[in-house]
Formats: C-alpha cells, sequence, structure tokens
C-alpha cells in the first residue's frame, strides 16, 4: 500500500526552481533514500511534503488525504512526523520535557504523556539524560532526542533529514542500528542523506535528485549504477571503466 | 523528626501564606499596608502578562491598555448605570480578552522586536483613544480628566472600603487564584505546547502544534486575569484617568519586572514585584525630592546587571540556593 506519494510537485522561488516535476512514492513499512549533491532540493522537497512550504503546484498525499495545502501541524496530526537537518531541541528544557511535548500528541492527561514520552526515551537509549537540559546534550543525544520526539508522536511515516550529519563512524552505526529498529516497530521511513554507503545499506529504494529533479530511482544497485546519477556525483567526465 | 524535601517545601509554602493572611493583623499602619498593595498588584499582573510575555516567548508591551480597558469599563457601568463593579469586573475581563484575540491575530505573525513594536502602538491607541474621547453618545468617559468614582462609604457591593485591609485581602485573594491556574496551567497540555511554540515555533509546529491558537488562547487569558485588575485599581484608588491605568510606563515597568524576576518562570513575578517596587518606593522617597528621576535610573541600571550576569532572572539564583537550603534542612531532620 502507497503511505505518500507526490505528483509534479514544483517549488520556484522567484526565478529559481528548487523543486521540479518530483514524482515520488513510499509504501507502507518501507525505508525510502533520497539522495543528492548539496542544493539538490531535497530540503526543499521535504519542507513541501511537511507543510513547511506550500509548493508552486503539483499534489502531495498522504495516508488517502490531499494534505498539499495543509499546515504543518495539522499533517503532523495526521501521521506525519519529520526531523530537522539542523537540530532544533526546546533547549531550555529537560529531554523529558521535550519529548513530552510530542507525546501529548494522542492524550490529554500528562501523566500518560510523560509515560509514553519515557517509553520513547527507553526506545532510543537516552532515557538516562531524562533530566537534562536539551542545551547540555552533546550533538548525536541532540539527534536521537530529536528523534525521540518524533516517535512519540506516534507517526505513521518518518521523515528524517541528514541524521548522520555530524556523526563520528561509530556514531552513525549507533543510529543505524536505532533507524532500523523504528523501522521494525512498524514506522515507515524517509530518509535524505549525504553518506552514500550509509543510506546504500538501510534503504529499500532510493531516489535520486540533481537540480530539484529527480534522476533515477530504484533499488540501492540500480541507483549506484545509473549513469545520470554517477554524472551528477562524479561530473561528465568520469567513464566507468569497462572490463 | 523525618522530613522529605517536598514536605519542608510545602511546610514553606504553607508558611508563607498563612503570613501573607496575618500580616495586616500586625501591621497597623495604613501606609505599609498600602505598599503591600502594590507588591501584590503589581505581582499579579506580571504574572498575568507571563502567560504571553513568559510562557509563549514574545514581548508584550502594550498590557496597560487591558488594566485600562478593565478599569474603564468597571467604573462606567458602576457610575453611570449603578452596575457592581464586582460585575462590572468580569465584563471589562470578557472585552478585554476579545480585544486581546483581535490584537492577537495579527501581531502574533510578527517576530521580535516587531511584536514588541505593534503592542506598544496598540496600547497607545487605547490610552489617546480614552484621551481624547469625552463621551460616546450618553456614555460619559471623562476625556483626559479621567472619571471620579462617587465614594459611598464602606460596602462590599459597590467594592469600596475606608480601611486599606479589605482591598489587602481581596488582591492576595486574586494573586493566589492567578498563581493556581498559572501552575495548573503549566503542568497541562495547554502549558507545554505554549512553551514549546513559544521555545521554537517550527519544532512545535512539526509535533502537532497549532502554535497560533495556543498563543490566542494565552493572550484571551492574559487580558482577561489584566482586566480584572483594573477593576481593583479603579475601585482601590477611587480615580481613574488615562495616564494613571493606560500609560506606557506601566506597561514598560510590568516587563521590566518579569525579565529581572525571570520571564516564563511562575516564581519570577513575584520576585521580580517583591525586589522591585519596594526598591522603587524607597528611592521614590529618599531621593525623589533631590534627585527627581534617580529611582528609573536605578531601574535601568538593574536591568542592565541582570540581563548580563542572570539572563533568566534573578529566580535562578534565588531557586538555587533556596533548594539547597532545603536540601540542608532535610539532611538535618534525617539524621
Amino acid at each position: 500500500m502507497v503511505v505518500l506519494k507526490t505528483e509534479k510537485v514544483v517549488k520556484k522561488f522567484g526565478g529559481l526552481v528548487a523543486v521540479n516535476n518530483m514524482d515520488f512514492e513510499v509504501e507502507e513499512k518501507e525505508i525510502v533514500g533520497i539522495i543528492g549533491a548539496n542544493g539538490a532540493g531535497k530540503t526543499t522537497f521535504f519542507n513541501c511534503i511537511s507543510g513547511f512550504l506550500k509548493p508552486t503546484s503539483g499534489k502531495i498525499i498522504f495516508d488517502n488525504h490531499d494534505i498539499t495545502n495543509h499546515r504543518p501541524h495539522q499533517i503532523s496530526k495526521l501521521g506525519l512526523a519529520r526531523t530537522f537537518q539542523i537540530v532544533r531541541p526546546f533547549v531550555n528544557k529537560s529531554v523529558l520535557y521535550n519529548v513530552t511535548v510530542g507525546a501529548f500528541a494522542h492524550t490529554q492527561h500528562k501523566t500518560e504523556a510523560i509515560e509514553k514520552a519515557k517509553e520513547a526515551l527507553q526506545f532510543l537509549n537516552l532515557y538516562e539524560k531524562s533530566d537534562t537540559l536539551a542545551k547540555n546534550l552533546t550533538l548525536p543525544e541532540r539527534k536521537r532526542l530529536e528523534l525521540a520526539r518524533a516517535i512519540a508522536t506516534q507517526p505513521k511515516i518518518l521523515l528524517l533529514d541528514e541524521v548522520m550529519a555530524g556523526l563520528r563512524p561509530s556514531e552513525i552505526k549507533d543510529m543505524l542500528k536505532v533507524i532500523e529498529k523504528i523501522n521494525n516497530s512498524g514506522v515507515t521511513i524517509v530518509i535524505i542523506e549525504h553518506i552514500m554507503q550509509v543510506i546504500m545499506s538501510i534503504s529499500d529504494r532510493i531516489y535520486a535528485m540533481n537540480f530539484g529533479e529527480r534522476i533515477a530511482c530504484g533499488t540501492p544497485k540500480e541507483v549506484a549504477k545509473d549513469e545520470n546519477v554517477i554524472k551528477a556525483y562524479l561530473g561528465d567526465e568520469y567513464v566507468i571503466p569497462s572490463n | 523528626m523525618n522530613f522529605s524535601e517536598k514536605q519542608i517545601k510545602s511546610i514553606f509554602l504553607i508558611f508563607l501564606i498563612a503570613l501573607s493572611f496575618l500580616i495586616p493583623a500586625f501591621v497597623k499602619n495604613q501606609s505599609y499596608i498600602q505598599i503591600l498593595i502594590v507588591v501584590m498588584f503589581f505581582m499579579y499582573i506580571t504574572t498575568a502578562w507571563n502567560f504571553v510575555g513568559g510562557f509563549a516567548g514574545v514581548l508584550p508591551l502594550g498590557n496597560a491598555a487591558f488594566i485600562a480597558i478593565g478599569a474603564y469599563t468597571s467604573t462606567i457601568l458602576f457610575t453611570q448605570y449603578g452596575i457592581s463593579p464586582w460585575i462590572g469586573m468580569f465584563i471589562g475581563g470578557i472585552i478585554s480578552a476579545i480585544v486581546g484575540i483581535i490584537i492577537g491575530l495579527p501581531t502574533f505573525k510578527l517576530r521580535g522586536a516587531y511584536f514588541a513594536l505593534a503592542t506598544i502602538a496598540f496600547g497607545e491607541g487605547i490610552r489617546i483613544l480614552f484621551q481624547n474621547i469625552d463621551k460616546v453618545g450618553s456614555i460619559n468617559v471623562g476625556g483626559a480628566r479621567g472619571i471620579l468614582i462617587n465614594y459611598t462609604g464602606n460596602s462590599f457591593v459597590n467594592f469600596q472600603w475606608v480601611s486599606r485591609v479589605p482591598y489587602y485581602y481581596i488582591i492576595l485573594i486574586m494573586l493566589i487564584i492567578l498563581l493556581v491556574i498559572t501552575v495548573y496551567l503549566m503542568n497541562s497540555k495547554m502549558g507545554y505546547y505554549l512553551t514549546a511554540g513559544g521555545e521554537d515555533p517550527e519544532a512545535a509546529a512539526s509535533l502537532g502544534i497549532d502554535v497560533a491558537k495556543y498563543k490566542l488562547i494565552a493572550m484571551a487569558l492574559s487580558a482577561f486575569f489584566t482586566a480584572i485588575a483594573g477593576t481593583f485599581y479603579a475601585q482601590w484608588i477611587l480615580y481613574i484617568f488615562p495616564k494613571s491605568v493606560g500609560s506606557l510606563d506601566l506597561s514598560f515597568e510590568i516587563a521590566f519586572i518579569a525579565i529581572i524576576g525571570g520571564r516564563g518562570t511562575i516564581i519570577g513575578p513575584i520576585l521580580g514585584a517583591l525586589l522591585l517596587k519596594p526598591l522603587g518606593e524607597l528611592t521614590r522617597t529618599y531621593l525623589g525630592g533631590t534627585l527627581p528621576g534617580l529611582h528609573l535610573f536605578i531601574l535601568g541600571l538593574v536591568l542592565v546587571l541582570v540581563m548580563i550576569y542572570q539572563p533568566r532572572g534573578i529566580q535562578e539564583f534565588l531557586t538555587k540556593l533556596f533548594n539547597r537550603f532545603v536540601k540542608k534542612i532535610a539532611k538535618t531532620s534525617q539524621s
């Protein structure tokens, strides 16, 4: 079943076309990666899906709802959660407080929300830090906090915007485990990432973007061999050595 | 004896509340009572301000307008229609809340200094309006002269007493009610959502929070409770005019107290008013004659120092101190 689908999504900033005719589909429980060089339009595309930017034209359908002109909080309520490329915790509040805000999405009661928040923190191995102020966390911890906060809203789908950026190799390994764990609990995942090995290893399917357009789509193997992708990443001059 | 830290804190709280109820029994000098009323009045209006200025994370600088709306509504209803100020109080509060929402709708789209500027314009607009309108139809607004409330002697229905003591108890109870509401709200979904929206509106929206809606609710509450203080002021002084209830100075003072005490905390406005109001009264009394305006200079100096060394207000330092003190007592009680 298709959970998320976009049809010919275009986003223009004045004369600049940041996202052009993006067709995109995600099946339930998949992990879908989006790759592309800096400025390829990946984050802009995410912002269109999550309602932070209004697409210039096109259609976005999530879970059988047309969410094209919905506002971010409405989309979140339908079950689409996201993280930000530059983490945005509520810095002056404790870790538990941060996650409790997310957990209030499905309850009116504080005790229940805190219970749910604690579960999310345990899930992400962040429980010991419950009382720490978010501003005193390390970067990997902040990234996990952002994930905990997002899954506390009990989403159907989770959009991850470069959750690995700035992490050390060992931390990336941990993060990969976390993402797989979230996926195994039944959450569909769309992930933007720069680091190729990372995205190749966990994605079921990958979309490649360049200058706002989709240039390839398929399994990691297919995409890695795609001529357009190689061109976009390595330049026109690069010639595949033939055997 | 064996006390936990929580028990010690509750004992302190009960002691403090009991003390504030007993003060008029010991303090017979009416002018001291008067100063305490002033302090509690500012604790109250700053706590009401805190819904928007503290928890919602923006800086309103026009809250005197709500005081004016409350004061004028109940006063006009009382002096010209004979309606008890107790009823006028709530009518003023509701009008003020509606005005708050109307003002909030466009201004909450503004960020940072622009929001503050817009609220200054709104506050001044309301004051100038009251200053220049003498009459609306048959209703006498009084223009710059203001309205004198006819003195009827001791009367509960008319919200008037000769002694200052009833006013002391009324503002004390108003303050306690408002604080209980604040504590309750801040521990509810509303409080979490409001604070989250104040800290980072976009991150909050990504978690399903309608930031604008919660800010408007906060604004309505803030305006409602501020207007109630306006009625209290009118009945306490028995004379209102635009500069006394709607001035920009008053709006600024509320913000100063909150910032120095600690915005967005429950105790901040209490500590801020407790420090600044007596300080202001003392400097005005002792230095006002020789160096008029010096008290404002001192206020500015305190503000600058607090902003540099205690950006989250004096509450942070004092709360730490208090917690350490409580820990010590808990330990000695256990050994």
